[in-house]
Parts: structure tokens; C-alpha cells; sequence
């Protein structure tokens, strides 16, 4: 297995993880970014161009299930995987607060995007979220970065060990 | 800027583009068709995915109503083993009802002071034809008393008071081989001695061979003897032996009472002399 196939087979599974964890896990309607975290992840680690070039087909992904415009988790996540892989080597992959910063800021950032593509591209105008959202949303995914970043390295490594002829 | 991050900002504002393409041209027949296409692609993926954990869940919800109905099975089956003892224990009262209004008729009719008493126990070893009443010295029973009852509405001799203590006496059935009773017959008032033989039936003898007596002859207490009072059913010829070269016939006698379904009694209070 070539490493290249690393991204496609993460972003199906992440995708299939995030639209079934949003079917059967979430809380009150309120689900972790599970795809969002993989980005970050990916990002952190792989730099920019992995990170836009992923986000761009992982929000693509995304938008094909949703009824929003085309192009809206495209835009975002392609603009998120670039400016995070920007991060690449400034920040230490283990200094868990700053990720938790960074998650944070990243769900906020989603629920921004998201109000400013729906009132741009949409005819229907968003004009606020409920703030259960803004707090909900960052801590469900803080909580779940941790296992998300595990299992990603974990499965990370299989590819690499594959590489070199173990798998 | 080097090579490098002017290729990975140039593919950033292409992909930027695109995007700001698809959302600008969102409503357009193309792009439209597009998301389909995507939609066609992935869907598969996600409908068995999405089957996979229909099925799981199937098997989770199968298990969960086999598991309510396992535990649902085991409570009616409990409620359904209360209802039938209930239920016997139902049949059984009105049985003993019966048998205590038959004794309570009896009791009524006859001249003497009754206790009335239940089996409690019978010889365990079915050596000795006995059993247990749950009365004993603090009723007012003593030994010898004679005890009776009443089947199917025909009254009749069980035997009498072979052991007392306070709260319990024995009863030493008539057909045990230790047990004897003067008896005449009903209809020809001959008399001779009723005697256990350990088995269903009683032997009634002394009774010469040329004496009036009958295949299903009544045989009644004669009274003599002063355990049984005089008129009180023993039961009926069954067989009637005349040997040339003895004295005395041989006759069996079926009992009135059918000893194995005995339950409750009625002891007779007197003879009390001990």
C-alpha cells in the first residue's frame, strides 16, 4: 500500500465517522467535527499544502450530504487546512493546550464561516447561532481531540510501516 | 518566497477559487449535477455502512426484546405456577369443605362429644396401619377412643386411639392386624369379631358355617367390648368362604372408608377410662 492512499481512505473513514456520529451520537443536535479534527491534525503534521488539498475534497465531501451551497465546507475547510499547515513546526504536536486553542478557534471559525457563506451564497440569511453552539461545539471537540489524535497517529504509522515493507 | 510556498499558496487560491466557483454558480444545472455525482459516489459507501449499523442495531434490539421476553416468559411462568397453586390449593379447600360439612352433618347427628381432628402423618414405614391426628391429651382424647369419618356421605369405623401424647395421638387404623372390633351383621344381627389383616381387606370371624349371612351384608360395631359404641359402620361382605371341615367361615370384609383417602376424623370422646 503506497502512502498516497493514506489521505483518500482517512477522509472516507473520517467522513463515514463523522455523518454516523452525527446520526446516532450526537447530543441534543450537537456533534463533534469529527473531519475538522482529522484536518487539523493532518495539517499540523503534513503542512499546507496536504491541509488545503485535503480539506478542499474533505469539504466537498461534506457538502454533497448537506442541503447548504455547494462549496460552503469546501471553502472553509480548504481555507482552514492551509492557514493551520502554516502552523506546521511553529507549535509543539504534544502541547495539548495550544491544540485545544487551536480546536477552539477553528469551531469558532467554522460557525463564523458558516454565517458569512449562508448569508453570501444562500438565500437563506443566517443571522446569529445559539450560543449553545459556540460552547458546545469547541468542547465536544476538545474532548474528543485527544482520541481522535491517538487513533490518527496509530493508523498514521500502519501507513508508514507499510512503506518500509512491515504490513 | 520560496518555490515551495508559492506552489502551496498558488494551489490554495486555485482551490479557493473553485470553491468561490461552486458556491457562486451553486443553483446552476452543472453544479448541481455535480453534487449529485458525488452524492451517487459516496452514497453507496454510506448506505451499507449505515445497514451495517441498521443490522447492529437489529441485533441489538433483537437481543434486548428475546432478553425482555426471556425475562417476561420467566415472571409468567412464575405467576403461572402461583395460579395453579392457587388453584389446587383452591379445589383442595372446597374438597376439605366438603368433607368437614359431611363431618359437621355427622357430628350433628350423633349422641356423643366430637373432636373433630386432621391427619397430620401416616407410618412412614407402612408397616403398621396408623396414623397421626394433629390433637391430642388437650382435647380431651385418650387412648382407646374410637375415631370415625365420613366418605362420600356414608359414615364409618377408622379405628381407634392407640397412642396420646399433648398435642398429637395416634390412630391404629382397622385394618391394621393388631385391630379388632365386635360387629354384627345389620340384617341378621349375627355378630362376630372384625380383625385387621394389614391389607384393604378385614377378616370377620367367628362366624359359623350354617350362620344367615349374605355377599354385601352390612356389618355394623356391636357395641360390646367398650371401644365402639353400637351402630357404627365397619363395611361390607365381600367373600364368603364355607369350609366342611372347619367350624368357622371365612369372610372378607370390604371397609366402609377407603383408608387411603382419609384426611380429616372425628374421635369420639368417651370411654374415658384409660
Amino acid at each position: 500500500m503506497k502512502k498516497i492512499f493514506f489521505y483518500p481512505a482517512t477522509l472516507l473513514i473520517g467522513l463515514i465517522l463523522n455523518i454516523f456520529w452525527d446520526n446516532y451520537f450526537s447530543i441534543n443536535g450537537v456533534s463533534p467535527q469529527l473531519t475538522l479534527l482529522v484536518l487539523i491534525y493532518l495539517s499540523l503534521r503534513e503542512g499546507p499544502l496536504i491541509g488545503e488539498v485535503w480539506g478542499f475534497f474533505a469539504g466537498l465531501s461534506l457538502d454533497v450530504f448537506t442541503s447548504g451551497p455547494f462549496g460552503a465546507q469546501g471553502l472553509f475547510f480548504t481555507v482552514t487546512g492551509f492557514a493551520i499547515g502554516m502552523l506546521k513546526g511553529k507549535m509543539e504536536e504534544d502541547n495539548y493546550l495550544a491544540i485545544a486553542l487551536l480546536v477552539v478557534l477553528t469551531s469558532w471559525f467554522s460557525l463564523i464561516s458558516f454565517i458569512v457563506v449562508q448569508n453570501i451564497f444562500s438565500t437563506l440569511s443566517v443571522r446569529s447561532i445559539n450560543w449553545i453552539y459556540w460552547i458546545a461545539i469547541p468542547i465536544y471537540n476538545i474532548i474528543l481531540a485527544p482520541v481522535i489524535y491517538l487513533v490518527l497517529g496509530k493508523w498514521q504509522d500502519l501507513w508508514q510501516s507499510s512503506k518500509n515493507g512491515k504490513l | 518566497m520560496d518555490e515551495e510556498k508559492r506552489w502551496v499558496v498558488g494551489v490554495f487560491f486555485f482551490l479557493f477559487l473553485v470553491n468561490i466557483f461552486f458556491l457562486t454558480f451553486n443553483f446552476t444545472g452543472k453544479i448541481q449535477s455535480l453534487k449529485k455525482i458525488f452524492f451517487y459516489v459516496f452514497s453507496p459507501v454510506i448506505n451499507v455502512t449505515e445497514d451495517t449499523v441498521s443490522a447492529a442495531e437489529g441485533i441489538s434490539s433483537k437481543a434486548h426484546r428475546l432478553l425482555s421476553a426471556y425475562q417476561e416468559n420467566t415472571i409468567l411462568r412464575e405467576e403461572m405456577k402461583k395460579a395453579l397453586h392457587w388453584k389446587n390449593e383452591y379445589d383442595r379447600l372446597i374438597e376439605e369443605n366438603k368433607r368437614f360439612h359431611q363431618l359437621l352433618q355427622l357430628k350433628e347427628r350423633l349422641p356423643y362429644f366430637t373432636v373433630a381432628v386432621r391427619i397430620i402423618a401416616r407410618d412412614p414405614h407402612g408397616w403398621y396401619q396408623t396414623v397421626i391426628i394433629d390433637k391430642g391429651s388437650r382435647d380431651k382424647i385418650l387412648m382407646n377412643q374410637p375415631v370415625i369419618a365420613v366418605q362420600n356421605g356414608k359414615e364409618g369405623v377408622v379405628g381407634r386411639i392407640s397412642e396420646v401424647s399433648s398435642s398429637s395421638a395416634k390412630v391404629l387404623l382397622l385394618t391394621d392386624s393388631l385391630s379388632g372390633a365386635a360387629a354384627d351383621v345389620q340384617r341378621s344381627g349375627i355378630n362376630g369379631v372384625l380383625l385387621g389383616r394389614n391389607e384393604d381387606q378385614l377378616s370377620f370371624n367367628f362366624v359359623t358355617n350354617d350362620a344367615d349371612i349374605q355377599k354385601d351384608d352390612l356389618l355394623v360395631t356391636s357395641g360390646i367390648g367398650e371401644v365402639f359404641p353400637p351402630g357404627l359402620a365397619l363395611g361390607k361382605i365381600e367373600k364368603i368362604v364355607v369350609n366342611k371341615y372347619q367350624i368357622f367361615q371365612t369372610i372378607s370384609v370390604r371397609p366402609t372408608l377407603d383408608f387411603h383417602r382419609l384426611h380429616e376424623l372425628l374421635v369420639l370422646i368417651i370411654n374415658n377410662k384409660e
